[in-house]
């Protein structure tokens, strides 16, 4: 089974709106199925936008589910977009991909919030473009890569104009996984200000230590840790 | 309430073998308030580290109410009722004060308890209650915190690795304050704070010094203390100040 949806959103000058997608999808037969959404977000003068995108699929993380999200954005002058962006175990593949144009003093946030298990691979691309004076976008990953499965985080921020950007990829590795930043900042103004933060590494032993010593079981302790670290 | 007999931790570095812990033995009898003290570098947080199981040792034998618990690991020994105030609290991203409070009472707990116990180790609760416990706060806050998860686990013997580190001069007396509470709270519980501080030897029951892996002295602390006072191993926090100044 294959299907594509598409949507456009509008958002008219000075209008403050939320829009939450969801998609859980349910494939327990064994067969392939894709799902793929490409989402548009014109933003006009001064728009406000909080965009709530959560999946959490089922599964053991095995089958061959598969979800490639496209998100396009186009922010007008003073626009503001935050994305939260969650996927939860699940989903054996994703090519999530999202662009976006800023104009003057428009702003982008993105959260991000990643666990892959089984053989699953995520692949998160960013490709964000400064344009207009006092631009500015936020881009932060947080994710848990356990058994096998493989991440990559790979975020581009273009600063073409005075303007600032800071991107940032926070990730645990767990048991064989795998996972991959490619953080690259393009700079085209002598005024653009661009900042990447990138840090991957196991659960720290001592926080471990720590909520064993108040009782609990490495396993439990290790899943508070994780569920904290992807509150 | 704890027996160390015998105790070494030994570890091996460029095919060297370092001993660390050298034959040490000592008790915590029911309701007692030990200090440990000593150099720098002596081994008191090794000996926290053992007695709560974070590492085994390589000799000897730790009993806890009579059952012997060296093999055990740090859950198993943290649920028979021993606490851990570590030396330097760790952080978490995510996690806020008042899950890490909820996961050592080992139940859920109301806003006002949280803040009950956040209040007993002078934090203004309400401020601190939803903060993560991540970099943000400073290294004086962490410390209280720490002290007051172990105040919601109400372990029947409590270890404190130097609780007064970063905690200024002014709180100092609460949080004495917070140890004679604990032992009016947790009937037969018995606390064991390793610390430099003479206010803090001066109300134990018992100390122990501890310097080069190995005990120097201990007993009483009328037998003790009168030979520990000018020495480093007891800090008076006024001179320490004055020496700052
Ligand atoms: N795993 C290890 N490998 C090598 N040396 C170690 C190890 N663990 C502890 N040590 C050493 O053992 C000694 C005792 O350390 P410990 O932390 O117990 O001292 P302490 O008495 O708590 O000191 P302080 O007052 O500074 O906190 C130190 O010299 C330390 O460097
Ligand atoms: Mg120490």
């Amino acid at each position: 089974m294959k299907e594509t949806v598409y949507n456009d959103f509008y958002l008219g000058a000075g209008c403050d709106v939320v829009i939450v997608a969801g998609c859980g999808i349910s494939n327990c037969g064994g067969q392939d199925s894709q799902h793929d959404g490409i989402h548009r977000f014109f933003l006009e003068e001064g728009a406000k936008m909080r965009y709530v995108e959560k999946h959490y699929g089922e599964g053991d993380g095995r089958g061959k589910r598969i979800l490639n999200p496209v998100t396009e954005l186009h922010l007008q002058k003073g626009s503001y977009a935050e994305l939260e962006m969650v996927q939860i175990r699940g989903v054996d593949s994703t090519e999530r991909v999202t662009t976006a144009e800023l104009a003057e003093g428009a702003k982008l946030v993105v959260a991000e919030r990643l666990m892959t298990h089984g053989s699953q691979s995520a692949v998160s691309v960013y490709k964000v473009d400064l344009n207009g004076a006092d631009s500015s976008a936020d881009v932060v990953s947080r994710s848990v890569a356990r058994d096998e499965s493989y991440q990559k985080f790979d975020a581009l921020i273009t600063g073409n104009a005075p303007c600032h950007g800071h991107s940032e990829c926070d990730a645990i590795i767990m048991d064989r996984a795998r996972v991959l930043a490619v953080p690259q900042l393009d700079a085209a103004d002598v005024d653009a200000a661009l900042i990447h933060e990138a840090a991957i590494g196991k659960i720290a032993g001592e926080q471990l230590i720590k909520l064993m010593t108040l009782g609990l079981t490495e396993a439990e302790a290790e899943e508070q840790i994780i569920n904290g670290f992807l509150k | 309430m704890l027996t160390l007999n015998h105790i070494r931790y030994e570890v091996e570095e460029n095919d060297q073998c370092i001993d660390i812990i050298r034959d040490v033995g000592f008790t915590v009898g029911d309701r007692k308030f030990v200090v440990i003290t000593g150099p720098n570098g002596g081994g008191k947080s090794t000996l926290a580290r053992l007695i709560s199981g974070v590492i085994r040792p390589t000799g000897g034998q730790i009993l806890f109410d009579g059952a012997d618990i060296t093999s055990l690991g740090i859950t198993e020994r943290a649920r028979l009722g021993i606490g851990y105030g570590l030396q330097q609290p760790v952080r978490f991203k995510g996690i806020d004060v008042k899950d890490l409070l909820r996961i050592a009472a080992g139940r859920s707990l109301s806003t006002d308890e949280a803040c009950a116990y956040l209040s007993r180790v002078g934090l203004c609760a309400r401020d601190y209650v939803n903060r993560e416990v991540n970099a943000s706060l400073s290294g004086g806050e962490l410390k209280r915190i720490e002290i007051a998860t172990i105040l919601a686990r109400k372990p029947k013997l409590a270890v404190f690795d130097e609780p007064e580190a970063g905690i200024d001069l002014w709180s100092f007396q609460s949080l004495i304050r917070v140890f004679e509470q604990m032992r009016e709270e947790i009937s037969d519980g018995s606390i064991l704070v390793i610390s430099h501080q003479e206010r803090i030897l001066e109300i134990a029951d018992e100390i122990i010094v501890v310097a080069g892996g190995r005990i120097e002295r201990q007993g009483p602390r009328e037998e003790v203390l009168p030979h520990l006072i000018g020495t480093a191993s007891a800090v008076n926090s006024c001179s320490r100040l004055t020496e700052r100044s």
